[in-house]
């Protein structure tokens, strides 16, 4: 057991070091990692204090008729608990003991990625990894898949709130019609990758199968009471914060890839995501993206095709597949692959030094100067994931800039060859050995390990 | 600061970097080319039904009844160009431009690609071979490296990265608003150093310290309001700027995001048409001593559907528009063809037809107009676009 199997063990798969972790680590790095592969995901105490992004958007469009009452509301609460919401997701990631998992939550989100900027995602984006995603990192992918395309924040992302079945109840008579936007990015971005052998002709239909997913809306609200007892039947499905309406779903049968699905509501899209998780492409696509992520930008074909078939044999049991992961050798090989984003870097900073209390002052500007602002990635497709995307000349220059002020904070009380080693290890190079050795000033010294290659890569 | 910055490229002896120090630009010689070209990205698909409106086309009121442009001479009216199209009213800059010559519309206008991915199609524009993933560097870095002097750092990025369009072996520069204190010359001398072994760190650090003159002097307060804004203001004041300049860079890209409006397109474009027009006036003002030098386009990845959808807003479509700007171009006309919105007109019934080639556009850019050979356009800027020849006329 080297130092440098816990450096990667803390650096790739944790979001870097606290204090005296790269010792405890020592013992057994891979299983530290392991350990944190849990298929119950309990919510941590300090993410549980907010309200669901249900509550929300029932204060939001019940705050009143008019759209001026509901943006009022929704401003209201993107001030009062989104905001605080994300801080503390932030404060979490840097205090957490289960980083690998905080690291997870990240990885999955970005791949099912949601913005905040668009309409009342200001207000309910930041409870999306929560609700959506942290309970299914290490479960199956189906409901990963499920959970994530039916919360009210990619609904709200991806336009499918807006989409209506010209031939539903509602299209009817107000003779609107359908928005593909969400259909396409869950093929192209979210399973089976764009060459991943799909048509036009599955974009529309997948589409059609997904009209009805939407948000609670008052409308539909006033009309359920009338139509309940005219219909015999619920007008709102609801599953967790996620909302059906039959009101607005496309009646008829659907072809998506070569598969007919017979009329059946809500439980058309469920099946949907148990048949993309058994699709080639998908564990192909999915175990991709996995690999750039843990070992080497461009992703070793050999390693792919091993995740891939721990995908497909187990039918995307996300515990099995970052299992296999965590056992691949050249995760082991070489310790600095890869680049930290601007997130992971701030983050890891923050941990080295122990200081969860200036999360906010990181969030606010710093992080957008860098180039990845929380929720707010700049497509659909999330944030890059490979050096070339981040370590370009202005956003080096912030996190050179971003090291050497936060050292001016906190350098003096820090022996530099004592933070060295919890930081580096025995990955410190003899370069960065020399500057800490050759520096002015404590403080400097300080700032040159963080802004170290070593320290910005993992 | 800034003495402590030249310091150290004199000590990293980067040959470009030298030329930066003031009044050696005569003794080192001048940028190869005194032309400029500044590409505006409008990343997401821009509605170029509503940025130039083809107000005399029945079949544009009839597919957009709640979202149209109205007519020039009416409220929120069209700013008139030739009694055919008018100009998004937020466009004043731009219609001022088209008043003094200096404007050419292109309709109708987009790449090779044919599918609707916001991804692939700015990835296949941005790597310049014609297909999504057919090359890991840009077209516009290859267009540097046609230079002679390709180590000069002609290129520049103008957002919080540097696009595909710009990644490659040609070094280039980058702009980001900053609200940080910079780091001092021997900090930053220090740590390029120990990157030396690392050529993506060693690489974005000396491009990040090559020091842009003008551009340091912004007061901490002026920096803070940039980086709040999200506008394309102190972008468009920073490329103005440093393109202005002798011994600055000679191609540049600016990001503009936000394009993509799927709903409520009517507001969103009034801002974003603002912001646009705002950026153009700046670059018009900024620019003014080498206006003669300068070509500013704008493209996008595609265009968007000829119908509004059931959201008051456009969907993924394929031609799209073009606008091109500066002293170097005959403008006052509408360039390219366009054979309108009718029955039969649209492409796979749903979008604007793709008339116009945007490859023809850029060949025209980067080849007449900067000075490269064509052969060399053919080969490595946008490999197998032989068939495609720069547009015609579209420089005056």
């Amino acid at each position: 057991m080297t130092s440098k199997d816990a450096f990667i063990a803390a650096h790739r798969f944790g979001l870097g070091p606290r204090p005296g972790d790269l010792a405890r680590l020592q013992r057994d790095p891979r299983a530290w990692v392991t350990a944190q592969i849990r298929r119950e995901q309990e919510i941590p105490t300090a993410l549980r204090q907010f309200t669901g992004s249900r509550e929300r958007l029932e204060a939001i469009t019940g705050a009143a008729d008019a759209e001026k009452g509901a943006q009022k509301m929704s401003g209201r609460i993107a001030r009062e608990v989104a905001v605080p919401e994300l801080t503390e997701q932030f404060s979490e990631r840097i205090r957490s003991e289960q980083p690998f998992t905080e690291r997870m939550v990240a990885f999955w989100g970005n791949h099912f990625s949601v913005g905040r900027q668009k309409g009342y995602n200001r207000s309910i984006a930041s409870a999306y990894a929560t609700e959506a995603i942290r309970p299914h990192i290490f479960g199956n992918f189906s409901d990963l898949l499920f959970a994530a395309e039916t919360h009210p924040a990619m609904l709200i992302y991806l336009d499918n709130i807006l989409s209506v079945g010209p031939n539903s109840p509602f299209g009817k008579r107000r003779k609107r019609d359908i928005n593909e936007n969400l259909a396409r990015e869950i093929l192209e971005l979210h399973t089976l990758g764009v060459d991943g052998g799909y048509t036009q002709k599955d974009v529309e239909a997948l589409a059609a199968i997904l009209t009805g997913w939407a948000i609670p809306n008052q409308r539909y609200a006033r009309q359920s009471a009338r139509l309940e007892k005219n219909l015999n039947r619920e007008v709102e499905e609801r599953f967790g914060p996620g909302s059906f309406f039959f009101l607005l779903h496309e009646p008829g049968a659907k072809t998506l890839l070569g598969k007919i699905y017979q009329e059946g509501g809500s439980a058309e899209f469920r099946q949907v995501t148990e048949d993309l998780t058994r699709h080639p492409s998908t564990a192909h696509f999915i175990a991709t993206k996995l690999v750039r992520h843990f070992v080497a930008d461009n992703p070793p074909e050999d390693d792919v095709a091993r995740i891939a078939k721990v995908f497909r044999d187990t039918e995307g049991d996300l515990a099995e597949v970052t299992q296999a992961v965590v056992g691949l050798d050249n995760v082991w090989a070489d310790p600095l692959p890869k680049a930290k984003s601007p997130q992971d870097f701030v983050v890891a900073c923050l941990r080295a030094l122990g200081r969860e209390d200036i999360a906010t002052l990181a969030l606010n500007g710093v992080l957008m100067q860098m180039g990845q602002q929380p929720l707010a990635a700049p497509s659909p497709q999330g944030w890059p994931d490979t050096a070339e995307a981040w370590v370009a000349p202005g956003s080096l220059m912030r996190r050179i800039e971003f090291a050497r002020e936060l050292a001016t904070k906190v350098g003096n009380r820090l022996a530099p060859d004592v933070f060295l080693n919890w930081t580096l290890g025995d990955v410190a190079s003899d370069e960065t050995r020399g500057l800490v050795r050759g520096a002015p000033s404590g403080e400097e010294a300080i700032a040159f390990i963080l802004a170290s290659r070593e320290f910005q890569r993992r | 600061m800034s003495y402590d910055r030249r310091d150290l490229l004199r000590l990293m002896g980067a040959a470009g970097a030298a030329s930066f120090l003031p009044g050696a630009s005569l003794a080192l010689g001048r940028a190869p080319t005194d032309r400029r070209l500044i590409i505006i990205f409008q990343r997401g698909a821009q509605d170029g039904l509503q940025a130039l409106v083809p107000y005399s086309d029945p079949f544009y009121y009839r597919y957009r009844p709640g979202i149209a442009i109205p007519k020039p001479g009416t409220a929120n009216g069209a700013l008139d160009l030739d009694g055919r199209f008018g100009l998004h009213p937020a466009l004043t800059e731009f219609h001022k431009l088209w008043q003094a010559g200096d404007l050419a519309p292109i309709p109708a206008i987009a790449s090779r690609y044919r599918e609707r991915s916001h991804f692939d199609g700015q990835n296949l524009i941005e790597n310049g071979s014609g297909t999504p993933f057919g090359a890991n560097d840009g077209f516009l870095n290859r267009a540097l490296q046609g230079f002679d002097d390709a180590d000069a750092r002609l290129g520049m990025a103008f957002g919080y990265t540097v696009p595909l369009a710009l990644r490659g072996e040609a070094g280039v520069r980058s702009w980001s608003p900053s609200t940080f204190p910079e780091a001092d010359g021997d900090f930053l001398m220090r740590l390029a150093d120990s990157y030396r072994d690392d050529p993506v760190f060693a690489q974005a650090i000396e491009e990040g310290i090559a020091p842009m003159e003008g551009m340091a002097d912004l007061s901490q307060r002026e920096k803070r309001q940039a980086v709040r804004a999200q506008t394309m203001a102190p972008a468009a004041q920073a490329a103005a700027d440093a393109l202005s300049t002798a011994d600055g860079p000679r191609i540049a890209l600016i990001e503009s995001n936000g394009w993509d409006t799927h709903n409520a397109i009517t507001g969103r474009l009034n801002r974003l048409f603002a912001d646009l027009d705002q950026a153009m006036g700046i670059l018009r003002t900024g620019m003014a001593d080498v206006w003669d030098d300068t070509l500013i386009i704008t493209m996008s990845e595609f265009g968007r559907t000829a119908r509004e959808n059931g959201s008051a807003g456009t969907d993924h479509g394929t031609g799209g528009v073009s606008f091109v700007a500066g002293g170097a171009v005959e403008g006052g006309k509408i360039h390219g063809g366009w054979t309108g919105l009718g029955e039969g007109a649209l492409y796979e019934d749903r979008d604007v037809a793709p008339v116009n080639s945007l490859e023809s556009l850029l060949k025209a850019a980067i080849g007449p107009h900067m000075g490269l050979p064509m052969t060399y356009l053919d080969m490595v800027v946008l490999p197998d676009s032989d068939a495609i020849g720069p547009m015609k006329g579209l420089l005056g």
